[in-house]
């Protein structure tokens, strides 16, 4: 039973000025699985997750060339408005960052930038979304107090809450955990296998256990190419390139 | 490390001394009545309250004038527009601005309000004159302030589908909110204290309580340059090192409340 693809990436390049960054990349991403993908820092793999939502718009210089498909409408078209397009793709960072307010405000900013007013409403948003990134339990009592009173992991939990809030239909990690302890991490690691019934999961990360762990397809990134591609345990068991075994086996990276 | 103490102590030492003289000097009538009472012959006797009314009143609308303006030409400069020859010459331009002796800004006010715009000496003349001179100081702090938001910050609003507008006002403005106060608390103090600005624009004689901002208006500061330049006796003088105590109580008063909202402000938004 295959799984509908939910973003297909054809021929991606992108340049930073002169540098490019990422040359002729294909990739499909299934509907409710989580690709992760790996590689050593530098090789592009952040950069690469950062055209899912169009977020290198934001940063000068960079040119991009090819097609990014999302359920068949390539995201780069004219018609396509990149603020729009970040309500259906949302993406949680490296480090987590809450906005400096309180919880409530934290998860409700989403909603509310999108036209949501009704304080009923919002209340039920906001619970939802951090019952769906299991921090209900830890925060229901205390919700007006100032987000960057929590732990770093509830941060990070509280920034997927947030994300959560405004319905998207991707959910982009970009290192989630690269910031967190071991028990943080696994607390989110758990999370994703929830929220792959409801999202399209896209993890990027360092730690080549974390991918095996929650991954169902890993593509691995080396110099701005995505080397190899296939289900997670293909690629740990039976890798097909050199390169893509010399990593996984801690070689080099 | 004795020099060091030598300086600093030198610093208290002229301050206090300053502020001792100043309070020693007007003591006699200092009171309840002089801060909040009706002057009596030719500000002589009585109270201050006319004056007092219009420094506030001048300062307010100083920075009505100036506050949204400062935030919104130090929204464009980081926001909107790409370092480059413009934002050069608008920051060169600003702290010209903030470098222009005070007393051009009167000459400047009196020339646009009253001969160019014919105006009367007013309260909102000589608000619009004091809030073009604050104007650079709010810019430059905004500017500064809204620098130091982390980009990690305005990056998760945009990755929850905000649009720029709403991530200024959303995220970059709040985060920013306690350093915009300072900027604008530096100004108050500067509106506050400023003579030469106004010096046409206020009259001396006879006491006027301003109701509109159209209304002619007397200031504490206009005031004390009133009874020292025009003394005839111990008395003028002794009434001016009144206003003069008064003049700094006001403005340690409001540069307290000013820092206090701020220190409320930025315990929401530690970091």
């Amino acid at each position: 039973m295959d799984q509908k693809n939910k973003i297909l990436v054809k021929d991606l390049n992108l340049w930073y000025g002169d540098k490019q960054a990422l040359k002729d990349n294909n990739l499909n991403i299934k509907e409710n699985r989580v690709t992760a993908l790996i590689g050593p820092s530098g090789c592009g793999k952040s950069t690469f997750i950062r055209c899912l939502n169009r977020m290198n718009d934001l940063i000068d210089g960079v040119k991009i060339t090819g097609e990014v498909l999302l359920d068949n409408k390539n995201i780069y078209d004219k018609d396509i408005d990149p603020v729009a397009l970040r309500k259906r793709v949302g993406m949680v960072f490296q480090r987590p960052n809450p906005f400096p307010m309180s919880i409530f405000d934290n998860v409700a900013y989403g909603p509310r930038i999108h036209g949501i007013k009704d304080k009923t409403e919002l209340r039920r948003i906001v619970e939802e979304s951090l019952v769906g990134a299991a921090l209900w339990g830890e925060v229901s009592d205390r919700l007006n107090t100032n987000a960057l009173d929590l732990s770093g992991g509830q941060q990070q939990r509280l920034c997927i809450a947030r994300t959560l809030a405004v319905k998207p239909e991707v959910v982009l990690f970009d290192e989630p955990c690269s910031a967190l302890d071991p028990i943080a991490t696994g607390k989110i690691e758990d999370l994703m296998q929830d929220l792959k019934k409801k999202y399209t999961i896209v993890i990027v990360t360092h730690n080549m256990q974390q991918a095996a762990r929650v991954s169902d397809y890993t593509g691995f990134f080396l110099l701005g190419r995505l080397l190899e591609f296939a289900k997670t345990r293909d690629i740990f068991e039976n890798p097909k390139k050199k390169e893509t075994e010399d990593y996984i086996t801690g070689r080099f990276g | 490390m004795t020099l060091l103490w030598l300086s600093a102590g030198s610093i208290l030492l002229i301050l206090c001394s300053i502020v001792l003289y100043v309070v020693y000097r007007g003591s006699h009538d200092l009171g309840v009545e002089f801060v909040l009472g009706q002057p009596e012959n030719i500000w002589l006797a009585g109270g201050m309250l006319p004056a007092l009314i219009g420094t506030l009143y001048t300062v307010l609308i100083a920075l009505l004038f100036a506050t949204p303006l400062g935030i919104g030409a130090a929204v464009h400069l980081t926001q909107y527009t790409k370092e480059g020859r413009t934002t050069k010459l608008m920051r060169i331009g600003s702290d010209a601005l903030n470098a222009i002796p005070s007393i051009v800004f009167g000459l400047f006010g009196l020339t646009l309000f009253l001969y160019y715009l014919r105006m009367k000496p007013s309260v909102f003349a000589a608000g619009l004159t004091l809030g073009f001179m604050i104007l650079p100081t709010i810019i430059r702090t905004a500017e500064v302030a809204i620098k130091a938001v982390p980009w990690s910050e305005i990056e998760g609003s945009y990755a929850l589908g905000a649009t720029k507008l709403q991530t200024i006002t959303g995220v970059i403005l709040p985060t920013a909110l306690p350093g915009i106060i300072t900027g604008v608390i530096l100004g108050l103090g500067r509106a506050a204290g400023e003579t030469a600005p106004i010096i046409w624009l206020a009259s001396f004689w006879p006491p006027i309580t301003p109701l509109s901002p159209a209304d002619p208006f007397n200031s504490l500061t206009t005031t004390l340059y009133f009874l020292t330049s025009e003394a005839q006796n111990e008395q003028y003088i002794t009434r001016a090192f009144a206003v003069a105590s008064l003049l700094l109580f006001m403005v340690l008063v409001l540069n307290y409340v000013a820092r206090a909202l701020n220190n409320r402000l930025s315990a929401n938004i530690r970091r």
